[in-house]
């Protein structure tokens, strides 16, 4: 390794810097934008078209530098999904697929994984489970890889939050590029954190732009198969069993998927569809509490980089996969219930002091 | 008191008195503050037909000034602070030790909350909470006390044999968020007296020779003394009288700074002579009184008693002790206005009113009683009512509509309780 990919990486943040800015005015001329409506929590129209710019440049990139090119092609079983996934995406956010469309593509890129051999494989022991039988991988991989992507979509509610959190797990991928000798996860992860740093300044509250589906959609897919891909790495299964190479993929994803179990266990405990619009997410419930944008972002992606190193921990002391998934979906359960609580006394606080001053029926 | 009650108050076996304790209060004999002039008072009124023992902090009353008995009742002494922080831990080995001894406790305050489901799982002992107003509310605590409070009141509500509101909109408050129904037992003021005030008194306070108004409270701003200052500012025709700890806290002392040119508005220090203090409040034109905290403030129910017309500040706990027909005030520009539209009729009409209301409603025979009363029905294993029906903890609310059932959700009309 060599310090060859700084070029990469300011040559990335260069064209974001370019990019995002004039896309951003060209898209107010054209009025494409995300207009608000009751769910959003935004009130001005802004257009959702980080994923868009986040895509142009990666394409840009992959035809400027030969070791980005080299890298793509060495992982097609992932990029073509991803650019699928991205065209889709953006797509999406400009014309409104029908969720049936978009879910079908979602669906077909999970098969090409499997089709591809990128499954989950080994569940290192958990329950008793070692390598998987291949129907049941198959669908394991392909119902895991669709709910991921989607968790992933769902999170992006406010301003920072799903691009705080894609930068963040693309540090922990250049981490385990860097220890596993792999020069190109290592030099494709820092590069994508550099882009989505400089779209986290336009992101940051206020917002200019939102990521939109076609980028939250590309990175949920990107951090599961990514992290499926790499297990399978010779030089990384030298130093981590199976076993713990899921527990640090799942670290990474655990805040999104356990808010989307739970929100879609009470969607459904309520007989309605567990798509069904309402603002039960963490996040609606942080803001609830008239705490601003940027404070819910940094507290959820607090939450989210702690359940890394406890996880490490675990793996460090043997802790079997499926206490450190039950740990890590517990925590998360912890925080959302604390936020549940805080949230009710400030509702009953607001309605005490309401209620102390009115309805009196005395003249003041 | 009647004869049966007497006769069915004993233990079952007929050879006991029920053994009440009182729990969470400073202590007796009363120095502090209105929790500790009630319990006194229900160790006046019920040591007749029950065994009371009251709880005290041993902080506050040194070895040399302890009491074993005190007006009837049996003093044991806790060695804690009864009020901040500690009072938790206070309330709760008051409970631990009185669920050894005692049959039925009063729990005064609702901070010893995290007590209640195990003394209700795992003995007999029966529990009566006294919700002293909101506390979780109020500005004095900080924010994890607050949390913990809230939580604490659920606990002490949900787990107690019978909660007590202080005032109806503390009642109103438990129906709303517990679906309860509290009783209502106020406090007494006829522990206070009307004084006429002597040549000395007028020569020590040379104000008492003129009509003035009177405010006495802690200086917070939770009991809108700066409000009432600003509102007495702009009438230099009235005299206000203001006692309280004013160099207690930095909000009190940045007031006395700032209206201290005006010299109709005289802000005194602390007055510990009870008699002194009632000669101030018997003589007033007008209690104004700027509590916002808690339900029924004792220091309004004695200024009502004591004959004062009361100009209050609009917040429901005041509106509903007063009855509504007190004077009310939200703002110091409201304030103003009753000040700038008062006349010396009204506010003798005003002051007959509340006399009649504080001697109808609170005297402390009349609040021992209600007391009594509902220690021999918790006593007696009678449940509390809830406002619930049971058809509500099968359908659901959309459901009591489509049926067309929506008054089958609540068995007890509770607002029409007056």
């Amino acid at each position: 390794m060599n310090n060859f990919f700084w070029i990469e990486i300011i040559t990335g943040i260069v064209l974001m810097c370019i990019q995002l800015p004039l896309m951003i005015r060209l898209f107010i001329k054209m009025s494409l934008l995300d207009i608000p409506d009751e769910r959003k929590t935004h009130k001005k129209p802004i257009p959702a078209i980080g994923g868009l710019v986040l895509g142009m440049t990666w394409i840009e990139m992959t035809l400027i530098f030969p070791s980005v090119r080299e890298f793509w092609g060495a992982h097609l079983p992932v990029s073509i999904p991803l650019f699928l996934l991205l065209i889709t995406g953006v797509w999406d956010d400009q014309k409104n697929l029908s969720s049936g469309f978009r879910f079908l593509v979602q669906f077909s890129c999970s098969v090409f994984l499997v089709i591809n051999g990128i499954t989950i494989n080994n569940l290192g022991g958990m329950l008793g489970i070692g390598q998987l039988p291949f129907w049941f991988d198959a669908m394991l991989t392909v119902v895991a890889v669709t709910g991921v992507t989607n968790a992933f979509n769902l999170i992006d509610g406010i301003d920072g939050l799903a691009g705080g959190m894609a930068m963040l797990n693309l540090l922990v991928f250049a981490l385990i590029g860097y220890l596993s000798n792999d020069a190109g996860l290592l030099m494709i992860s820092l590069t994508w954190a550099a882009m989505v740093i400089v779209f986290l300044f336009f992101n940051w509250s206020p917002a200019k732009v939102f990521m939109g589906d076609g980028g939250s959609l590309v990175f949920g897919f990107f951090f599961i198969a990514m992290g499926l891909s790499i297990r399978q790495d010779q030089e990384l299964i030298r130093w981590l069993n199976p076993s713990a190479s899921l527990a640090i993929v799942a670290a990474m994803l655990m805040v999104p998927v356990t808010d989307t179990l739970r929100v879609f266990a009470y969607r459904i405990s309520q007989g309605r569809s567990p798509y069904s619009a309402d603002r039960n997410h963490l996040h609606h419930w942080i803001i609830r509490n008239r705490i601003p944008h940027k404070v819910a972002t940094l507290r959820i992606l607090m939450l989210h980089s702690s359940i890394l190193p406890i996880t490490i921990v675990m793996v460090y002391f043997q802790f079997n996969l499926f206490s450190i998934l039950l740990i890590q979906f517990l925590i998360v359960m912890a925080y959302t219930k604390i936020i549940h609580t805080i949230t009710n006394f400030n509702r009953w606080y607001r309605f005490i002091r309401r209620y102390e001053m009115t309805d009196t029926g005395v003249k003041i | 008191m009647p004869k049966e009650m007497k006769k069915r108050l004993p233990n079952n076996d007929g050879t006991k008195k029920t053994r009440v304790a009182i729990i969470g209060t400073v202590g007796l004999p009363a120095r502090y503050g209105g929790f500790e002039t009630l319990a006194e008072h229900l160790a006046t009124h019920m040591s007749e037909n029950c065994e009371m023992t009251v709880y005290c902090s041993g902080k506050k009353y040194p070895k040399a000034e302890r009491l074993k008995t005190y007006k009837g009742a049996k003093l044991v002494y806790i060695p804690l602070d009864a009020n901040g922080i500690s009072s938790i831990l206070y309330d709760c080995l008051s409970i631990l030790h009185a669920i050894l001894f005692t049959d039925v406790l009063i729990v005064l305050g609702v901070s010893g909350g995290i007590l209640f489901p195990f003394v209700k799982w795992f003995t007999r002992r029966k529990l009566i909470v006294s919700i002293d107003g909101i506390e979780w509310k109020r500005a004095k605590w900080g924010k994890y006390a607050r949390w913990y409070l809230w939580f604490a009141e659920y606990l002490a509500v949900k787990f107690s044999d019978a909660d007590i509101a202080d005032n109806e909109a503390i009642q109103d408050y438990t129906a709303i968020r517990y679906k309860s129904l509290s009783h209502i037992i106020e406090y007494g003021a006829d522990h206070t007296s009307f004084q006429e005030s002597t040549a000395d008194d007028r020569e020590k306070y040379a104000f008492l020779n003129a009509p003035y108004y009177f405010s006495v409270c802690r200086i917070e701003p939770e009991n809108n003394v700066h409000l009432i200052l600003q509102a007495f500012s702009q009438h230099p025709d009235k005299t206000h009288v203001f006692v309280g700890n004013w160099n207690h806290s930095e909000y009190g002392m940045a007031l006395r700074e700032k209206y201290e040119e005006f010299s109709h508005l005289i802000m005194l220090d602390p007055i510990y002579d009870q008699r002194m203090l009632d000669v101030l409040r018997s003589n007033c034109v007008a209690y104004v009184h700027g509590h916002s905290a808690g339900g029924t403030n004792p220091s309004l129910v004695e200024a009502m008693y004591l004959g004062c017309a009361v100009i209050a500040f609009g917040v429901k706990y005041n509106v509903t002790t007063t009855q509504g027909r007190a004077l009310y005030f939200k703002d110091a520009a409201s304030l103003s206005q009753v000040l700038a539209s008062d006349s010396e009729v009204q506010l003798s009409e005003n002051a007959t009113l509340m006399k009649h209301i504080a001697y109808k409603r609170y005297t402390w025979a009349n609040i021992a009683n209600r007391y009594l009363h509902l220690v021999k029905r918790v006593y007696e294993g009678r449940p509390s009512k809830r406002l619930v029906s049971i058809a509500s903890r099968v359908l659901r609310k959309e459901e009591f509509d489509q049926f067309g059932v929506p008054h089958l959700r609540h068995t007890y009309h509770f607002f029409e309780k007056r």
